[in-house]
């Protein structure tokens, strides 16, 4: 009994070992950059109705999201913060709404833009459905603002940026 | 023989689609423009390569998205091509015309199936291009209208889709909040 314990502990090392060594050598899955992806919750209405949880923005990111939106709201409200690595050669996800699959973001590297850019195939999932599919081109803390689906009176702004891009 | 009937003379020979009355009116032509000979191998050798390298028929897994995605990429040549040249001369080049954008196409779908089937390696998974489009748009529902634009100056650039299904109030997406905790304080956009 005790030998076949230690041969099923062993087995599992291997392939533990076996698989961390297929990981390591896919350079496919390393990381290049990170993508952070911020949900906005913009409204005329009454902000209360998302409960105590939510936190409101700097004045200085409301003034940043109005100019670019080029509209106004009484009132924004940050939902989640997601930060999710860019694998080189595979598609990632990232669910700005945490633990939530009713919004999802999905993207994966095309081609490199310069220096500090990176040009994205990505999608944006609505309950489990493809809704947007585009190619943006993200620079290093510039923005890329989805303005998607209405919900409790508010609009719901996924705010997207490049945080970070390793250098070739 | 005017400047049209010329160009669908010209085209039918191309595509090896003259009827006997059409080459009877081509030939001449042909005899006093022996140059055409030339160009018209290079095409066929063009087409046959690609006919060789190309399946007949390729299902893009998102028609639409692709067909915006080739358009944008064909007018794009075809804006450098007017950059590069201005006054692009009249004659022979101006009938291969026809044949520059479903060569570009070709030429594209090819870099797709290359893409699809060679793709994966450090190399090619992220190529580095100098140049910078603007990005395309699409939504597969018919009832979602897309709209974009961008802010050169600040670097920002903004989607609207307009016509998405309401998220029913009856859905708490404010359940996990767990990485808002986890971000650091005054993150910014």
């Amino acid at each position: 009994m005790h030998k076949r314990s230690v041969t099923v502990v062993v087995l599992g090392w291997c392939l533990w070992a076996l698989a961390g060594v297929a990981w390591a050598e896919d350079p496919g899955k390393e990381t290049i950059g990170t993508l952070k992806a911020e949900m906005i919750f913009a409204t005329d209405g009454d902000p209360g109705v998302l409960g105590h949880s939510a936190k409101g923005l700097s004045a200085e990111e409301q003034e940043r999201l109005e100019v670019a939106m080029r509209k106004k709201f009484k009132d924004y409200r940050r939902l989640g913060v997601d930060r999710k690595p860019i694998l080189r050669g595979y598609e990632n996800w990232s669910s700005p709404m945490s633990g939530s699959e009713e919004l999802m973001v999905s993207f994966e590297p095309k081609e490199r833009v310069g220096a500090d850019a990176l040009r994205l195939d990505m999608g944006l999932w609505q309950s489990k459905q493809k809704v947007l599919k585009t190619d943006p081109v993200l620079r290093k803390g510039k923005q890329l603002y989805i303005v998607g689906p209405k919900w409790r009176g508010g609009q719901l702004i996924i705010v997207l940026e490049l945080v970070d891009l390793l250098p070739e | 023989m005017d400047q049209n009937r010329k160009e669908e003379l010209m085209t039918l020979w191309m595509d090896e689609a003259l009827s006997p009355d059409d080459r009877r009116e081509w030939e001449p032509y042909l005899v006093e423009h022996p140059e055409l000979e030339l160009e018209r191998e290079e095409y066929l050798r063009l087409r046959n390569e690609l006919r060789a390298l190309l399946p007949a028929e390729v299902e893009p897994p998102y028609p639409d998205f692709f067909n915006t995605h080739l358009m944008r990429q064909i007018r794009e040549e075809e804006r450098q091509e007017r950059l590069v040249k201005p006054a692009a001369s009249a004659g022979m080049r101006g009938w291969l015309m026809p044949w520059l954008a479903p060569a570009a196409a070709a030429a594209v779908v090819a870099a797709f199936i290359a893409g699809k089937e060679f793709g994966g390696t450090k190399e090619n998974a992220v190529a580095v291009v100098p140049t910078e489009l603007a990005p395309v748009v699409y939504s597969s529902l018919s009832t979602v209208d897309v709209r974009t634009w961008e802010n050169l100056d600040e670097g920002v650039t903004v989607i609207v889709l307009e016509g998405l299904d309401e998220i029913p109030s009856s859905v708490d997406l404010m359940k996990t909040t767990a990485a808002l905790e986890d971000s650091e304080p005054g993150a910014t956009f």
